[in-house]
């Protein structure tokens, strides 16, 4: 009887151990026929995808009820400095159109865009990585960046299927983005922290840089189009090793509420 | 029985859709992992072969959106809920404190894959966000624990 229930036992465990296999040889052969039918699927339910992005911001929203408020009276404040800065607006402007040409970004604007709509994104909160709903079919490639209006840097497309493509955002904890200062035109890298934060690096101790200035991608950049908009310097911050490098605090441009639908820049395909 | 498999199933679908959803963020941020935690009550009610068989849509759905290398989530959930069927062996799983042990520990061993799986890829930057994914887990896996037993008991109360 025993020796039954051991020979019974041994089937079963070599039948589980063959399943086992084929299983895993059948998961990790389908990647490419895994993700983009998945993304598919649930594409089609968006309707009630939609209504829980919705509520799912609501509920954010009501959690940080106070930093929305605080929000509020910055922009207010902002606001009004922004009134009394009116009067110089037209030195300003002056000065933004030499800055312009000064970067060549007036002469780059002829690139071929295509627009495509964000379907899905990380649920797991760690990678930055989103769907969009075109792909190889609408000439996308692996590589070519995404941007929203007014240049704001999104982030770069990693992999294309058909219909589809996936992209990685800046907040990708492995994206390192050569930055230059609008004003200063001094070089940095602009990356995230372990805590989240979007941090300037390897600023020299002697440049130029302040609170509220604009960066830019610099040409220093192997993945990034050159002039696109990453970031606004919010506060300095304390370098993390003992060096005559100053560090800051971003603020990133790219906004949560602006990203329904993304462009793509498809006549130029950074080195990979 | 095939209808509580087929209840269960169903809520299976929609906590992958709330997760997929209401878990989706473009930022860098702690999300709550609900699929890990209904998992580990399906661990403890169902049969293992139809545990392994959600183990592999719930993984194909977090590999294909996460952009994580493929078999991440695939062999990450396979350990913890491997672990959890070896502990189940040695502790009671009837007993609700037992239940939360082996529950908070299949939490920990998936987080704990996740962050040596980014150690060695050399992504220290999203430690601390696993962390903190981590103790949300952990912690809505306890609350849910709790008010579920309460239920019970106040259903076998009544009853």
């Amino acid at each position: 009887m025993k020796q039954r229930n051991n020979f019974h036992f041994l089937i079963l465990l070599v039948i589980f151990t063959i399943t086992s296999i084929l299983l895993f040889k059948f998961y990790f052969s389908q990647e490419k026929t895994f993700k983009p039918q998945l993304v598919y699927n649930l594409e089609k339910g968006a309707l009630i995808g939609n209504y829980l992005f919705n509520f799912k911001n609501w509920t954010n929203d009501f959690l940080h009820f106070n930093a929305l408020r605080k929000q509020l009276s910055d922009i207010k404040y902002e606001n009004i400095k922004l009134v009394n800065q009116l009067q110089d607006f037209k030195e300003v402007k002056e000065e933004n159109d030499l800055l312009k040409n000064a970067l060549q970004i007036k002469g780059e604007t002829n690139w071929s865009l295509v627009s495509a709509k964000i379907v899905l994104m990380d649920p797991s909160g760690l990678t930055g990585s989103f769907w969009i709903n075109k792909g190889i079919k609408q000439g996308l490639k692996r590589g070519m960046n995404v941007i929203l209006e007014h240049k704001i840097l999104v982030g770069r497309l990693e992999e294309c299927f058909d219909n589809y493509c996936r992209g990685e955002s800046i907040f990708n904890p492995e994206t390192k983005i050569s930055v230059e200062d609008l004003r200063s035109s001094t070089l940095a890298v602009a990356e995230k922290d372990t805590k989240g934060n979007f941090r300037l690096k390897l600023v020299p101790y002697e440049s130029d840089i302040k609170v509220g200035d604009i960066l830019i991608t610099s040409s220093e950049n192997a993945n990034f189009f050159k002039g696109l908009l990453v970031a606004k310097v919010k506060k300095s911050s304390l370098s993390s090793d003992v060096s005559s490098l100053k560090e800051f605090i971003l603020e990133p441009l790219l906004n949560l509420s602006e990203i329904s639908s993304v462009l793509i820049i498809t006549d130029f395909i950074p080195t990979q | 029985m095939i209808q509580r498999y087929l209840l269960n199933f169903l809520l299976f679908v929609s906590v992958v859709f709330i997760q997929v959803y209401f878990g989706m963020t473009f930022f860098i941020s702690p999300v709550l992992n609900i699929v890990l935690i209904f998992l580990i009550f399906t661990l403890f009610y169902f049969s293992h072969f139809y545990l392994f068989f959600l183990i592999f849509i719930s993984a194909a759905v977090l590999d294909s959106l996460s952009g994580f290398f493929w078999g991440t989530n695939l062999f990450l959930f396979l350990i913890s809920l491997g672990a959890g069927i070896l502990l189940i062996r040695f502790l009671e799983k009837s007993n609700f404190f037992s239940r939360l042990i082996i529950g908070g520990l299949i939490i920990f061993i998936y987080f704990l894959g996740l962050l040596i799986v980014n150690l060695i890829l050399k992504t220290s930057h999203i430690s601390f966000i696993i962390f903190e994914q981590f103790l949300f887990t952990l912690i809505f896996y306890m609350l849910l624990s709790f008010l579920l037993n309460k239920i019970r008991r106040l259903k076998t109360v009544h009853s």
